[in-house]
């Protein structure tokens, strides 16, 4: 248990070099754009206008709308999230990779690159978030009060993609294959996750399968707060328990397994 | 006896067994299952050195300079043994952490924020860093558009301002012209000056002579001796040049000999495994049973 009060302590610690980080990373991933910051709304955007040719217009065709929602509005409601939670595990599985040459040469806390790849996706979340606000109030779909529910979707989903990020950031340095494992098995989720398709429209199967799945909650509770009539939350106690019982679990291993390798990296190259 | 830095029976082991699966099956089953194949690239180090020591690290290749300066700068830990220092170390390591599509100027502001200034020590040592590094105008171009040069001017210019109690150089003058090299050293002995340690890791004797009052000699993974440098450099220089008398196969058939002498005693001695011990898997076991108990939660509301 103490790794796990070890690691959160390090990036309270660390919290200003982690924000510094952020900006030189953004910085980086930018300079020589002529677009710059610009593609951070652009980027899902295109994918937006994508899904909404091929999964709306092509597959649902004349069913139209999800509920009292316009198919648009439920595409970005579950997509927005999506590409926050699959950028987060895909930055933070990559993060310590990525900075190899900085950490086996110097005394860095390797943990707050994790915390940095976080903080960068959480950048882009408040810009397309604004935008389904946006929405979302010009149109009434959501009672401001349920928009608290975004918080809690927002410490849900970075706690469980830290975990993943702990564990899948050193396993790809120890396990390189972990990388290409990892890409394949968040395509499958992108499509066992209701983001294109809706629950309550879908067969038992599929509905099975997203009581098991912990993004499905997530991108759910993303859903529920910002464009749903419904109680802030989504699903019921066993939801909740279930999905924090597992990310508790993942975050144990994570912060264990983070420390037992992150001073003898070097050694496993 | 208050000491600056204690190297106490220092060893590290490395690993040579290349096989991913046994690596692999190390992983999970936490260090048991596990037949290492032992190399010890450093032995029963032990030393100690006050503050205002200049303590020159020399050896032929491949003896264990670089593992000893990784020790000491704290990027990996010993297998067995303890160093203890009284302060902040800082390895010099020119291209870490430097990010090619920044400028000069955004990457001392990154680079001092890594090593833990805060923002006014950067804004205070800022223009110390530029003039140090003579890279005049070109700190506002990207560094990818750098001459190695210039790159490890900034590196170097970086790294002595970040201010440790414990420097260490690891070969880094070997860049550079001998005019920055020169500052570099005027530098260092402004160090000495204000009573810092300084390892100066080194295969050439003379430079080790100028700068450093003890040296340590590493021959093939272990202290050969250590003390007041100039004796050790004499000795180092006798057996050089002893070593350069010999034809080349010879030189060779030596250095073979040492790797396999230094081979046969790791094969010999057992290390300790680094085993994470089975109790330490109760919590997690623990909170395994309650991850189960969520997901029967959930199979039981369906």
């Amino acid at each position: 248990m103490n790794n796990l009060f070890n690691f959160l302590k390090e990036q309270w610690i660390h919290r200003r070099l982690i924000f510094g980080l952020t900006i030189y990373s953004l910085k980086s991933q930018y300079a020589n754009h002529y677009l710059g910051l610009f593609w951070n709304i652009l980027q899902p955007a295109m994918q937006v206008g994508l899904y909404y040719v091929v999964f709306g217009l092509g597959l649902r065709g004349d069913r139209g709308d999800v509920g009292e929602l316009p198919f648009i509005v439920h595409l970005i409601t579950g997509l927005f999230p999506w590409l926050f939670i699959s950028g987060n595990i895909n930055a933070a599985s990559a993060a310590i990779q990525g900075q190899l040459s900085l950490v086996t040469k110097m005394k860095f806390p390797s943990s707050t690159l994790i915390s940095v790849a976080i903080v960068n996706n959480v950048i882009n979340l408040f810009i397309t978030s604004a935008i389904v606000l946006f929405i979302s109030l010009a149109n009434g779909y959501s009672s401001p009060l349920h928009y608290l529910g975004f918080f809690y979707f927002l410490f849900a989903s970075v706690a469980i993609t830290t975990a993943i990020g702990l564990i899948m950031s050193t396993l790809v340095i120890l396990i390189r294959d972990m990388k290409n494992i990892l890409q394949n098995v968040i395509r499958m989720f992108f499509f066992v996750t209701p983001i294109f398709w809706a629950l309550n429209e879908s067969p038992g199967l599929m509905q099975t399968i997203s009581a098991f799945n912990p993004f499905a909650y997530l991108v759910m509770n993303f859903r529920t707060a910002l464009v749903l009539q419904e109680a802030p939350l989504y699903g019921g106690m066993s939801d909740h328990i279930y999905f924090w019982s597992i990310t508790l679990f993942l975050f144990y291993v994570g912060v264990n397994v983070h420390y037992r390798f992150r001073d003898k990296l070097v050694d496993y190259l | 006896m208050d000491y600056k830095v204690k190297v106490e029976n220092v060893s590290k082991v490395y690993d040579l067994n290349r096989s991913k699966l046994s690596k692999i099956m190390s992983l999970f089953t936490l260090g048991h299952l596990y037949k290492e194949k032992t190399f010890y690239a450093l032995r029963n180090i032990d030393f100690e050195v006050q503050s205002g020591d200049s303590v020159g690290i020399i050896g032929l290749n491949g003896s264990g300079k670089t593992t000893l300066s990784d020790l000491l700068g704290e990027v990996t830990v010993p297998t067995s043994g303890s160093i203890d220092i009284n302060g902040k170390s800082s390895l010099i390591a020119i291209n870490a952490g430097l990010n090619q599509d920044l400028t000069g100027e955004e990457n001392i502001r990154m680079k001092c924020l890594m090593h833990g200034m805060s923002r006014s020590e950067i804004k205070d040592k800022y223009d110390d860093i530029v003039d140090f590094s003579e890279l005049g105008e070109y700190i506002e171009q990207p560094i990818k558009s750098y001459s190695s040069g210039m790159r490890s001017r900034l590196g170097f210019a970086i790294a002595i301002h970040t201010d440790p109690d414990v420097l260490i150089v690891d070969e880094a003058l070997s860049v550079g012209d001998s005019t920055f090299a020169d500052k570099c050293l005027d530098r260092m002995k402004d160090f000495q000056k204000q009573g810092k340690t300084i390892f100066f890791v080194s295969h050439s004797a003379g430079q080790v002579e100028k700068m450093c009052n003890k040296a340590v000699w590493i021959q093939y993974g272990e202290m050969k001796e250590f003390g007041d440098a100039l004796p050790i450099v004499e000795s180092y220089n006798e057996f050089i040049n002893e070593y350069k008398l010999l034809t080349k196969d010879e030189q060779l058939q030596y250095k073979e000999k040492m790797m396999e002498k230094q081979k046969e005693k790791s094969r010999r001695s057992k290390p300790k495994k680094d085993k994470a011990p089975i109790s330490s898997l109760v919590p997690a076991f623990i909170l395994f049973l309650l991850a189960l108990f969520g997901v029967f939660f959930q199979v039981i509301n369906l």
